[in-house]
């Protein structure tokens, strides 16, 4: 038996790389499809798993407020005290000629935060007779946004 | 000038693939690395009140009210007399009211901000087009 290797052959191996830039193109593409970027403005809250509401149309909120579970306020990844939020609001709603209607609010509150900041929150909103807002939520895993709870 | 393109090279053009593979391979890794599973949202639209509000209206007009409470550290629905933890059965109640004069959910104190969003879903699933939100002092 011979087992000294054969020095005639050339070492590099040229193998068919067709298949493999096809598999790793698709991968791409799957990936370029699915993925999608996070706005700054939403932080990281474990939303409350509630289907929604089918709204008509979705409207890019113009001010989102998160809440995280230690209650602490954050809009557009910066960390807020509630006055601070509220010069904001109160900026918005400026903009939108002081008309409190116009005014589209998203709150974003982790479900196990309580209830109290949601609350101290409100209350403020109310003075400010904004009487509109959007809680945001998950909506759980085999559901639809909108799925169970659409108004007849 | 000679212009005319030399006839010297022969055989197939050979493309090299090396560094297309790389930039590839370099975008997989990223996409990989960068990619988070997000679940879809939706949103709950409640109105806004206060407790004042709602308590100052007529009483042929005064529309029932949920309270969010909590019961021996357990999230809690009130509805009149009737108190349950499920939002089912909280669904099913509701679904047994009027719906013309809507409904108002009234949350206070501790309780975590999913029992509140229960109450509201609750609320939409049993039919209620006019579901208020009332933030309450506890």
């Amino acid at each position: 038996m011979r087992f000294d290797q054969d020095k005639s052959r050339p070492r590099l191996l040229n193998g068919d790389m067709t298949s493999m830039v096809d598999l790793v193109f698709l991968l791409i593409i799957f990936f370029l499809t699915t993925s999608t970027f996070i706005e700054k403005t939403r932080a990281r809250v474990d939303l409350p798993e509630e289907e929604g509401e089918e709204l008509q149309e979705v409207t890019k909120s113009s001010v989102i407020i998160n809440i995280t579970r230690n209650g602490t306020y954050v809009v557009a990844g910066e960390y807020l005290s509630l006055d601070e939020i509220l010069s904001r609001v109160d900026a918005e709603l400026a903009s939108v000629g002081g008309e409190a209607d116009r005014l589209d609010l998203l709150i974003r509150a982790d479900r196990d935060a309580s209830l109290v900041h949601l609350n101290d929150l409100a209350e403020r909103l109310i003075e400010r007779n904004v009487r509109s807002w959007k809680l945001g939520t998950a909506v759980p895993r085999g559901s639809s946004p909108g799925g169970g709870g659409a108004a007849p | 000038m000679r212009f005319k393109p030399t006839r010297d090279r022969k055989g197939p053009l050979g493309l090299q693939l090396t560094s297309m593979i790389d930039i590839i391979f370099l975008l997989l890794i990223y996409f990989i690395l960068s990619t988070t599973y997000e679940p879809p949202e939706s949103q709950l639209t409640p109105g806004l009140q206060t407790q004042r509000d709602a308590s100052g209206r007529s009483s042929e007009l005064t529309p029932q009210v949920v309270d969010v409470l909590e019961i021996d550290g357990t999230p809690s629905f009130r509805l009149g007399a009737r108190v349950m933890t499920s939002q089912s059965d909280l669904t099913d109640l509701l679904e047994q009211l009027p719906k013309d004069v809507g409904v108002i959910v009234r949350g206070a104190g501790n309780v975590p901000v999913h029992a509140a969003t229960d109450a509201l879903q609750a609320a939409r699933d049993a039919g209620f087009v006019k579901v208020t939100y009332v933030p309450a002092r506890q």
